[in-house]
């Protein structure tokens, strides 16, 4: 009886281990972050779109946030694995130019996509979406949303906002650029500490921040102007909205990029041209929440209720390279006074 | 020397210990930075830079002030349940010891959740309170504030407390009580005088354990904390190591957390190694004292109560959250995403991820288990500096922070394993190293409440060491081998960091379906891929338990 439950156990601890191997095709491996391959995210549509037009096989990726995967590929540098990389925002793309990554690639395709969102001159990333960052507030809750950062401050919203920790999270990152780009150096951490009191919690990452918003817990979250389209798309209501600010708001544009050292440029070249192709691009409004850079079609129904709102005025990429780590310690210093 | 089965296991415990911590570790911390060969890694002038600013110490001194502070707290609360479950028996109690475990499998954003939707402003509490006084504000706030770390860290460790010192407390003998009550001492003063320096070890064991824990601890002190005043060093780290990508600086601060961990160690796992004597406890029926208006039945009840709605509240706030859906403006209660997980569609990662977690799981505390027995070997019995050294070195993997454990793990993977081994055991064998300080944390006290004199009895009435192991040392140490398996195996189920560097799509897990379910707004998907997976490790407990009765050899 013993060893007949033992040599069970050993039977499925191997069977554990053994994955099945695809067939060798041509192979072309990219690396994006989580959310983009999640069963919800664009990847499952995009990627086998892709896989039955090029006849190939794509290998995806996706090991953590996109400061991770940035991470990976830089540390990857000297042996390269990936052929492209997707999903940069534009905070990090200039860390990306600093180690010399990309294998420069344009795309004829990239007439389409609006010159402003066409940010690297060289040609080393190809934009693909774009979003805002935004307060989404519960209007069962707010009949009379803010309309500035500036009305943020208003002691009426005491403890009644939640945002994400610029140090940890990228739409926090995002806000905090936005106020240095609206306020400039010399005001944004003022702006801050009037701001503090009105803030219940800083979490770590947008996925705590938007869960307390939608557990009832604050009727402010920052989060997208996409966002609303969700809640209408998927759960039929108007309930969530996006406040738009007349500052502007802060653009946030996500790259995908051909790395040095690829061995499929052919093929890596032609998946930057699906990228931005309607196969791609009509799938992310649904599944990324975000704007296409190309719009091939007219938005789905659910983006009416996403503002298009005005860019507040865009921080230099190589400013925020050289001052991001000055700024997020005074931002620490200032708020933990 | 004849040779020892057991030398086999150590011997193969080192080497992994050895070349899958310390030398990745060792090696990317003193070698150059990947990016600027020139330089190497670890910089005096950024130590002399960072120390120099009381900001940072500042940082530092409340790393250090919570994770104390939560650790004492989780013993506190762990004491009573200790005791409770050493000394009563009462039904449902075997549930009440594995629902207490629970926590520790969930992925900390949806501890946050519960703990947000169970005690937030908006929350059950509240909710109840508002309504029953009639009032306005929220009158229970202490989320959002120091308190809210805290009360979260013990959620998530009082039991590990519970675990380590119940497993003590249950071989004190009665005897001492009874010669000292004889002489007529006091019950406080028996507690103080006898029991207490009794259990010394195993709260040493638990305190040090729940402190390394908290150190690492992140999303929780972030979000519940309130955000901005507390940040502790591992914030710092992630920071350096995720936004600014500054290796070099994360490295150097991890270093830095470790070796402070390092200290921290050495001071608590000072001089303990006390006999305990072996004859267990007579247990009484906890309804029966109630009838009899026992004070201390009634204290025990109380205290049953309190962790009752402090864990199950909580949980069942995700497990109602699991049955949610939002619909044209009002929330339905729906079985439609468990529809979800369990109909075969396309692109259906759930079931692969379930399978790859509960391979993972098992695998991992399998090898968790092997490696800690070796490792166990070494430390037991054995006394000062010697015993110190055996400890520390199992036990510091736990202390280095997991973000620069992930990033030092994949620059050794890719320079030395990558394509040689399939990544399914790499990962495995990276969680076990994870998980290896807990299972010798909790088995450690119990082994050594073995006398030695037994093992030397048994030599010489001519039996093996074999024998020794299977009649004495199996039936005493079966359900403390269960618990620690059983912990490895949680912990690998809900580990994320590290392993998310290496990972790729063939070893996807239940945890990153959850993080992905919530970045595509699906909260209440994530609850239930959540209640499956504390339905998986429910359920991989029992099988474990069913499973161990038939080893029971000489019964």
């Amino acid at each position: 009886m013993k060893a007949k439950i033992l040599s069970i156990y050993c039977l499925l601890f191997f069977i554990a281990g053994i994955n099945i191997i695809p067939a060798a095709a041509e192979e072309l491996t990219i690396y994006t972050y989580d959310s983009f391959n999640s069963e919800w995210g664009p990847g499952p549509l995009v990627f086998k779109r892709f896989e039955e037009q090029c006849d190939c096989k794509l290998k995806v990726v996706s090991p953590g946030d996109s400061g991770t995967v940035l991470n990976r590929v830089i540390l990857e540098k000297a042996n390269p694995q990936a052929d492209i990389l997707l999903g940069l925002n534009n905070s990090e793309l200039e860390k990306s130019f600093s180690y010399d990554l990309w294998e420069p690639y344009r795309s004829s395709m990239l007439a389409k996509v609006p010159v402003d969102l066409r940010v690297d001159k060289k040609y080393r990333v190809t934009p693909f979406d774009y979003g805002f960052i935004a307060f989404v507030y519960d209007s069962q809750k707010l009949s009379n949303p803010p309309n500035s950062l500036q009305d943020l401050l208003d002691p009426k919203y005491k403890r009644k906002i939640v945002i994400e920790n610029p140090k940890t999270s990228s739409p926090g990152l995002s806000m905090l650029h936005w106020t240095i780009a609206v306020y400039g150096e010399e005001g944004y951490l003022d702006y801050w500490k009037k701001l503090q009191p009105n803030l219940l919690s800083v979490t770590d990452g947008w996925s705590a921040a938007y869960g307390m918003f939608t557990k009832g817990e604050v009727p402010l979250v920052l989060s997208y102007v996409t966002s609303p389209a969700y809640h209408l798309e998927y759960e039929k209501t108007e309930r969530y909205q996006a406040a738009v600010f007349h500052e502007g708001h802060y653009r946030q544009i996500e790259f995908a990029g051909i790395l040095k050292g690829t061995k499929r440029i052919k093929l890596a070249r032609e998946f930057i041209d699906f990228m931005l192709s309607e196969k791609f691009q009509n799938a992310i409004p649904l599944t990324n929440w975000m704007f296409p850079v190309v719009q091939h079609q007219a938005l789905p129904d659910s983006f009416r209720i996403a503002p298009q709102p005005k860019s507040a005025p865009e921080l230099n990429p190589a400013r925020v390279n050289q001052q991001n780590s000055k700024w997020l310690k005074a931002w620490s210093r200032a708020m933990s006074e | 020397m004849k040779f020892h089965p057991l030398r086999l296991l150590q011997i193969s415990a080192l080497l992994l210990l050895g070349a899958g911590f310390y030398w990745p570790v060792l090696s990317f911390l003193t070698g150059s930075n990947p990016l600027h060969p020139e330089e190497s890694f670890l910089q005096g002038e950024f130590f002399l830079d960072f120390l120099s600013d009381p900001w940072n110490l500042r940082v530092i001194a409340f790393s250090l002030f919570q994770a104390f502070l939560s650790a004492l707290l989780s013993i506190l609360v762990g004491l009573p349940g200790a005791w409770l479950l050493t000394h009563y028996n009462f039904p449902g109690q075997r549930w009440f010891r594995l629902l207490t475990y629970l926590p520790f499998i969930l992925p900390s954003i949806l501890v946050v959740l519960a703990m947000v939707l169970f005690f937030g402003n908006n929350g059950w509490i509240n909710r109840g309170l508002m309504a029953l006084l009639g009032t306005e504000e929220p009158p229970v706030q202490f989320l959002y504030s120091l308190s809210g770390i805290l009360i979260a860290h013990i959620f998530y460790n009082f039991p590990i407390a519970m675990k380590i010192i119940g497993d003590q407390w249950e071989r004190i003998s009665q005897q001492y009580l009874q010669a000292a009550c004889s002489l007529g001492v006091g019950s406080t003063r028996r507690f103080f005088g006898i029991t207490l320096p009794l259990l010394l070890p195993s709260i040493g064991s638990a305190f040090v354990l729940i402190f390394l824990l908290c150190m690492n601890s992140f999303a929780i002190i972030l979000v519940l904390g309130g955000g901005i005043r507390y940040t502790t060093i591992e914030v710092l780290i992630y920071q350096l190591a995720r936004i600014e990508l500054d290796f070099s600086a994360a490295a150097s601060l991890a270093f830095l957390q470790g070796g402070l961990s390092l200290i921290g160690m050495a001071i608590l796992l000072r001089g303990r190694n006390r006999r305990v004597e072996q004859i267990s406890a007579i247990k009484s029926c906890l309804p029966e004292k109630l009838r009899n208006h026992s004070l201390k039945a009634w204290f025990a009840l109380c205290w049953i109560i309190l962790i009752l709605i402090f864990t199950l509240g909580p949980l069942s706030a995700i497990v109602l959250d699991s049955f949610r859906k939002f619909e044209n403006g009002e929330w339905i209660y729906t079985w439609y995403w468990y529809d979800k997980l369990f109909t075969w569609r396309e692109n259906n990662h759930f079931l692969s991820a379930l399978w790859n977690s509960l391979r993972i799981g098992l695998g991992s505390a399998l090898i968790s288990s092997l490696c800690g027995l070796g490792l166990v070997s070494l430390i037991a019995y054995k006394k000062g500096g010697q015993r110190r050294f055996w400890e520390v070195l199992t036990l510091f993997p736990l202390a280095l922070s997991t973000v620069v454990f992930g990033v030092a793990w994949f620059h050794f993977y890719q320079q030395n394993l990558a394509g040689t081994l399939p990544l399914i055991y790499v990962v495995m064998a990276m969680h076990a190293l994870l998980t290896c300080p807990y299972w010798i944390r909790v088995v450690l006290p119990t082994l050594e409440s073995i006398p030695q004199q037994w093992h030397i009895e048994s030599k010489m009435l001519g039996k093996t060491s074999l024998e020794y192991g299977l009649r004495i040392l199996w039936p005493w140490l079966r359900t403390t081998f269960l618990i620690a398996f059983f912990f490895s195996f949680s912990l690998s189920l809900g580990e994320l960091n590290s392993t998310m560097m290496i990972a790729d799509d063939s070893v996807r897990t239940l945890p990153l379906e959850i993080y992905g379910a919530i970045s595509g707004y699906r909260f209440s998907y994530a609850s239930a891929v959540a209640v499956i997976l504390l339905l998986l490790s429910v359920s991989t407990f029992l099988a474990v338990e069913r499973s161990l009765g038939h080893f029971e050899l000489y019964k």
